[in-house]
């Protein structure tokens, strides 16, 4: 716990500085078959000691806008638009730049830990070659630390599991790890991107928990990415909802899920079974059709084939995110013709 | 209720494999026309139960009865007939359906091996898709030229060409993405209501079984811990292990998702091989005492819920893990270290 502490000492006021700042991120992919739009015109904004969610379904562009954010795209990637993360432009940034920013700066866990990690190097390794790398650490104090690290993240018995080899843990316990590398340099900011998918429900909630302690802890910003309203729900202060490449509504968490502007975010939420509902006397709404995939972004709104309160505006006129009518300044909207919350 | 009546009847089903005690005494019973959901964490044992009631498994010991007939010791030839009787769909359709047959092969299969002719088989085929949401086309296309929530549809098409009285639902909606998984859901319980078939609904999903289910059985570590109504289940639960992943699983409103007491387990299931002795569950359980370690709880009946906890009063009185959790949470503790021995009467 000792480690948590001194990380907090190193940031003490930094709550909510603006720490990553995107403006018109877009990426278009090559294929085969042409070009694909893949995230387009995407804003986003991160303060330290924030978490914020990007939800979404496959295919909306969650995971490639947080790949874009440092460049981990692969070559056939156009990005475009701009990435702040504190003092450096990552958008078009040397790979020098890339790699000292990455591990430093930004962090990142994925889904699958297993696939992440080194199945030949002990987690202890594996870490401390982080340290080795970015601090300069030498091995025995990076092992040390590395030890420390997995305590922070809740393993117990961490002068044990240091010696372990991936195979031997959980996926709990390894995505756990998975943290403890991501966190071993004190990152500003840390993209979890569907991090607790893989995971049982029990095992989710821990850690959830252990994001959630890092960000008071450390005041690090947090960004989740994620499918699952519920994983929002649980650690996210404001949420961001993507449509097909497209940021369509960012909010703060209750208000967004108290009231929700864009249909796609409230047909989204009607999808999901929630506590008390049963076939016999309800039924879930269903969104009819397919998240498009884009070759050219069109001048209008990517969700209108499926919305039922679509009309030839919203064929024909991309909407910007803006204010909706009658909500609070953190409340945007790109629709036409936002739901009318009461 | 008469053994007719039963279309599902599971006595002290146990599937090994080498030491790995996977599912080591299931006794469960599903009603004509009932929903039952099988629930518990990855490992517990729940996709094994139901890939041996279709016999893709042979089970080491234990009775399976499909309407009153034994069929777990049954040769692939004499299981034949028996095979309409049931069927199953898996939660990833990209790898359960044959990429190199046409839609309509896949779902008229069944009814091939039944010696139903050709032309019989494209009505019905035309039928079957009609009847899961899929226009009759659907069935000159490749699996691969569908999407996920389509391809679904295909292997909910086949499984139910053969008119089975049960269901097999292993994970169907797990990997498909919100809105799909409503269709499908809503998929579910359209064509068992109409068609009337009994369904085993496995899933980890807990609100996709309070919406589909009419009773819920909870497995932990090959053992069925807690069995009753969807009501009862999820407005009192009474094992300790059913109430943490209730407690577990978060709610898509963060008002209430805060106000909630979280329950943590920690991350490790204990190894199937040498599961922990008394109840299986004693190891990450909050409530945990001494006789939990020592004797293994018996399921217990508390008129149509039973459970098997030692915690349970005799009266039905169940422990409350919450409350627990607060008392704990009110004391300084390594607070990360989410099972780190801190409730009292924890052996170790």
């Amino acid at each position: 716990m000792s480690s948590a502490t001194s990380t907090a000492d190193a940031q003490p006021a930094a709550r909510h500085t603006r720490v990553l700042e995107v403006r018109d991120l877009s990426v278009t992919f090559r294929t085969e078959t042409g070009t694909v739009a893949a995230a387009d015109g995407v804003d986003l904004d991160l303060g330290s000691g924030e978490i914020v969610g990007v939800v979404g379904e496959s295919g909306c562009g969650k995971s490639v806008t947080a790949m874009a954010l440092s460049g981990l795209l692969p070559r056939s990637a156009t990005v475009t638009g701009s990435v702040r993360l504190r003092d450096d432009e990552l958008v078009g940034a040397s790979p020098a730049t890339l790699r000292r920013v990455r591990g430093k700066d930004i962090a990142y866990i994925f889904q699958e830990p297993m696939t992440s990690l080194n199945p030949v190097l002990t987690v202890g390794r594996q870490i401390a070659e982080v340290l080795q790398q970015h601090e300069s650490m030498n091995r025995r104090a990076a092992m040390a630390r590395a030890a420390e690290l997995l305590a922070v993240v809740g393993i117990p018995s961490p002068a044990e599991r240091v010696k372990q080899y991936p195979h031997q843990l959980s996926g709990g316990m390894r995505q756990r790890v998975m943290i403890a590398m991501a966190i071993a340099c004190e990152p500003a900011v840390l993209v979890a991107d569907e991090p607790t998918t893989a995971l049982d429900v029990t095992v989710q909630a821990g850690i959830l928990d252990v994001l959630r302690r890092l960000r008071d802890e450390t005041g690090m910003a947090v960004l989740v990415i994620t499918h699952d309203l519920g994983v929002i729900a649980d650690v996210a202060d404001r949420v961001v909802v993507m449509y097909a490449g497209r940021v369509v509504e960012r909010a703060g968490a209750d208000d967004l899920f108290a009231r929700p502007q864009h249909h796609y975010t409230a047909g989204l939420l009607a999808a999901s079974p929630t506590s008390g509902r049963h076939a016999g006397t309800h039924r879930l709404e269903e969104i009819p059709g397919l998240v498009p995939v884009l070759r050219e972004p069109p001048d209008a709104c990517t969700f209108a084939d499926r919305c039922g309160a679509a009309d030839d505006t919203c064929r024909s006129r991309r909407p910007v995110l803006e204010v909706a009518l009658g909500s609070g300044a953190a409340h945007e909207v790109a629709c036409w013709h936002p739901k009318v919350s009461s | 209720m008469t053994a007719a009546e039963l279309v599902l009847e599971l006595v002290d089903l146990v599937m090994h494999f080498g030491p790995v005690r996977a599912v080591d005494g299931v006794s469960l019973t599903v009603a004509r026309g009932e929903v039952t959901a099988l629930v518990g964490e990855s490992g517990s044992g729940k996709s094994t139960v139901g890939r041996c009631i279709v016999r893709l498994l042979d089970p080491t010991s234990g009775t399976i009865r499909l309407s009153g007939t034994d069929i777990s010791r049954l040769s692939r030839r004499a299981m034949r007939p028996h095979r309409r009787a049931v069927s199953i769909v898996f939660q990833d359709p990209g790898g359960s359906l044959d990429p190199r047959m046409l839609v309509g092969e896949v779902v008229g299969e069944p009814l091939r091996l039944q010696g139903v002719s050709p032309r019989d088989r494209r009505i019905r085929v035309a039928e079957g898709l009609t009847r899961v949401g899929l226009r009759p086309e659907v069935a000159s296309r490749y699996p691969h030229e569908l999407s996920g929530g389509q391809r679904q549809r295909v292997s909910i098409a086949r499984a139910l060409m053969s008119e089975p009285g049960l269901l097999v639902a292993d994970e169907p909606t797990s990997a498909l993405d919100v809105s799909v998984q409503a269709s499908v859901l809503n998929l579910l319980a359209d064509l068992q209501r109409d068609l009337g078939f009994a369904c085993l609904f496995i899933t980890h999903d807990l609100s996709a079984v309070e919406y589909l289910a009419d009773t819920i059985a909870v497995m932990y570590l090959g053992q069925i811990v807690e069995h009753g109504t969807r009501e009862r289940v999820f407005a009192r639960p009474l094992h300790p292990y059913t109430q943490s992943l209730l407690a577990a699983a978060p709610v898509a409103d963060p008002g209430r998702q805060r106000a909630r007491t979280r329950v943590l387990l920690g991350d490790d299931l204990p190894s199937a091989i040498d599961p922990p002795t008394g109840c299986r569950f004693h190891t990450r359980c909050p409530l945990a005492v001494d006789r939990c370690a020592s004797e293994v709880p018996a399921l217990r009946d508390f008129g149509g819920h039973t459970v098997a906890c030692h915690l349970v009063a005799d009266d039905g009185t169940p422990p409350d893990v919450r409350a627990a959790v607060r008392e704990d949470q009110d004391r300084p503790s390594d607070a990360l270290t989410s099972d780190a021995p801190s409730s009292p009467g924890r052996t170790s």
